[in-house]
């Protein structure tokens, strides 16, 4: 989110501001923060892709009244099925939303409020608990092998890899780069065996679901440039030297090829 | 609370042991394959429902709740709208509808705890969208009159079929007889998963690709959204555990119905009402409930001999606090709140043996 273009959007209207910390990779929020201070409004932290993520050494999810994490099989910390947590340090949210989460059900007989069947099954909590220990070692890893693929990738001149600000905690749930022709890279990429992916290649505002919000192409320009220039490379815990080094190579061959 | 019963309402203690052997392996080829959201076990389950619905389509959803959630939405229930339901039933079929904007209208019950039938078309406006009907104990309730009702003012009719997965009326399926059918395969339920889950059935093609859809984000491939929806998907692991334990359905329904005719047989006290199946139904006795003018009394003592019970539901819907907003007061529904006071739902799992029912039926005799 481009926190410098927030303000101009705050009408009478709005109750809240959900920020996402896309890729693991955290918004602004030192800056995002003052804004919703000034105009009284609570931050809901979209962080499912950001576990232990941190700017400031202050963890993503940490900062707004509430903050959500999934705990998808795809994400860095996961279960095997879909969930979810919140997190909020506020006590009054934290008994609301153990109410939500299970019919409203203040005891067995009665409803105090009208809720949702939200709950993570028992076996899933089980898998969370096992994996949530090794949190911390698997964001590592994974840093470690962002930051050998930046210093491989950063030599190739068609490559341009995003800022990585000092103080930041980059957790890559996604390891994006920008890329000059993008699409035949990708494709070059899958045919010599890896799993390269577009996260994700229509953007959000241009999708049919929210046609009745009447945007049209081009309201978000650097949103389009950013649909057609990210490539997403393999950057799991699970990866050898090797692979990762495989990686780097087939997109330097790529590029050299083309001339 | 911890007290420990000779004969406990439910047994999973029972259930594990007996599939055990069969469940090890299930969970290791899911967890083998990774596939654990979408995937084959997923599209077994979705077909192999079908034969117990007689139903075209159905989707596997996680949870019963969610199954009514996107069954509302896809009937074009909207804010305003309103839909027609009971006050007896678990909170969930009333939690929806108000969820999605509408507004719930109660109509009071049957002695069968059912919907009222007869006291729908006093209820039906304007606004009146949908009429929920709720199978409540493995019940159906009275579909033919109901659907009439709903064509004649062209309304459409989504089952609460939570508790009521192969009871049939008039030898027709719950589940198939509205627009939409909703199952729970809650671990508590007759067809029980190991964590939440439901199942949305329905004829109508659009209805079946759009549910798939909403429960899917409104995803129609990877990358585009063609509605918003929903994330509520079953999960690959529980439709492994449903798509075995569909295979004993059959048994189950045929030991829970074996264990209602002990009861009747043996239960014996004309301060206890029973209750009954008619001609056209074919119950499959999610819960077993009696009613008693003495409910609390019996409940202790029974629990004090060791037989666990339980009471579905003690305080009607409308008396929630929750249901504050929806404006409803004590005596708006007496035959509900008549039956929360009388009803005690008696052990009537599949894992009961013989004797245990005999035992529960002497002491029921001997208050």
């Amino acid at each position: 989110m481009n926190v410098s273009l927030v303000e101009e959007k705050i009408s009478k209207r709005t109750k809240a501001i959900v920020p996402v910390h896309f890729t693991g990779y955290m918004t602004n929020m030192p800056e995002l923060i003052k804004i919703a201070e000034k105009n009284n409004l609570p931050i809901i932290e979209d962080a499912c892709q950001s576990i232990l993520g941190s700017i400031n050494n202050i963890n993503a999810g940490n900062w707004g009244i509430t903050g959500a994490f999934s705990l998808h099989p795809l994400k860095n910390i996961n279960v095997w099925s879909d969930g979810g947590i919140i997190v909020t340090n506020d006590k009054k949210i934290d008994t609301e939303l153990r109410l939500l989460r299970n019919h409203g059900l203040i005891n067995r007989d009665s409803v105090e409020i009208l809720g949702y069947n939200s709950r993570l099954d028992t076996i899933q909590a089980i898998v969370g608990n096992w994996i949530l220990p090794k949190a911390k070692s698997i964001s590592e890893e994974r840093i470690l092998n962002a930051n050998f693929l930046d210093s491989k990738l950063s030599k190739i001149k068609a490559i341009k890899i995003p800022p990585r600000p000092k103080n930041y905690r980059l957790v890559y749930h996604l390891y994006i780069v920008f890329a000059e022709q993008r699409d035949e890279l990708l494709n070059y990429c899958i045919d010599q065996g890896i799993e390269a992916k577009i996260h994700y290649p229509i953007p959000m505002y241009l999708q049919k679901g929210v046609s009745f919000l009447n945007h049209k192409k081009g309201d978000y320009p650097v949103t389009d440039k950013h649909c057609n220039e990210i490539i997403t490379f393999p950057c799991d815990q699970h990866l050898d030297k090797e692979q990762l080094e495989y990686i780097c190579k087939t997109v330097k061959n790529f590029y050299e090829s083309e001339i | 609370m911890n007290q420990k019963y000779s004969i406990p309402y439910v047994n999973f203690g029972l259930q594990w042991k007996f599939e055990k052997k069969n469940l090890l392996p299930i969970f290791e080829k899911v967890f083998r394959k990774g596939q654990f959201v979408g995937g084959a076990e997923i599209d077994i389950l979705e077909k192999k429902i079908l034969k117990f619905t007689n139903s075209n389509y159905s989707v596997a959803l996680n949870s019963g709740t969610d199954a009514l959630t996107i069954g509302l939405h896809l009937l074009g229930i909207r804010p305003g709208d309103e839909v027609i339901t009971v006050p007896n039933s678990f909170i969930a079929s009333t939690a929806v509808i108000v969820h999605l904007g509408a507004k719930p209208i109660f109509v009071d019950v049957l002695d069968d705890q059912n919907i009222n039938y007869k006291m729908i078309e006093e209820k039906i406006t304007k606004k009146t969208k949908a009429i929920m009907p709720v199978h409540l104990t493995g019940r159906v309730c009275r579909m033919d009159k109901i659907l009439n009702i709903a064509n004649k003012y062209k309304i459409k009719v989504i089952e609460d079929a939570a508790q009521a997965i192969g009871s049939k009326f008039n030898k027709k399926f719950a589940g198939s007889f509205g627009k939409i059918g909703c199952f729970s395969t809650h671990p508590l339920k007759n067809l029980n998963a190991s964590g939440d889950g439901g199942i949305l059935l329905t004829n109508d093609k659009r209805i079946y690709k759009n549910a798939k859809m909403l429960s899917n984000h409104g995803l129609e491939n990877r990358d585009t959204v063609k509605k918003f929806g929903y994330v509520s998907r079953m999960d690959n692991l529980q439709a492994a555990i449903l798509n075995f334990r569909l295979n004993n359905l059959k048994e189950i329904i045929k030991k829970r119905r074996k264990n209602a005719d002990l009861y009747f047989n043996n239960i014996n006290n004309h301060k206890i009402k029973l209750p009954y199946e008619n001609i056209n139904e074919f119950n499959t006795y999610h819960t077993f409930v009696i009613q008693s003018e003495e409910r609390d009394k019996l409940k202790n003592y029974l629990s004090k001999n060791g037989v666990e019970t339980a009471i579905h539901y003690p305080k009607p819907i409308h008396l929630q606090p929750a249901a504050k907003k929806l404006g409803y007061k004590k005596n708006d529904f007496n035959i509900t709140e008549a039956q929360s006071k009388k009803i005690l739902s008696l052990p009537i799992n599949q894992f009961l043996k013989k004797y245990e029912i005999i035992q529960i039926s002497k002491l029921i005799n001997r208050f």
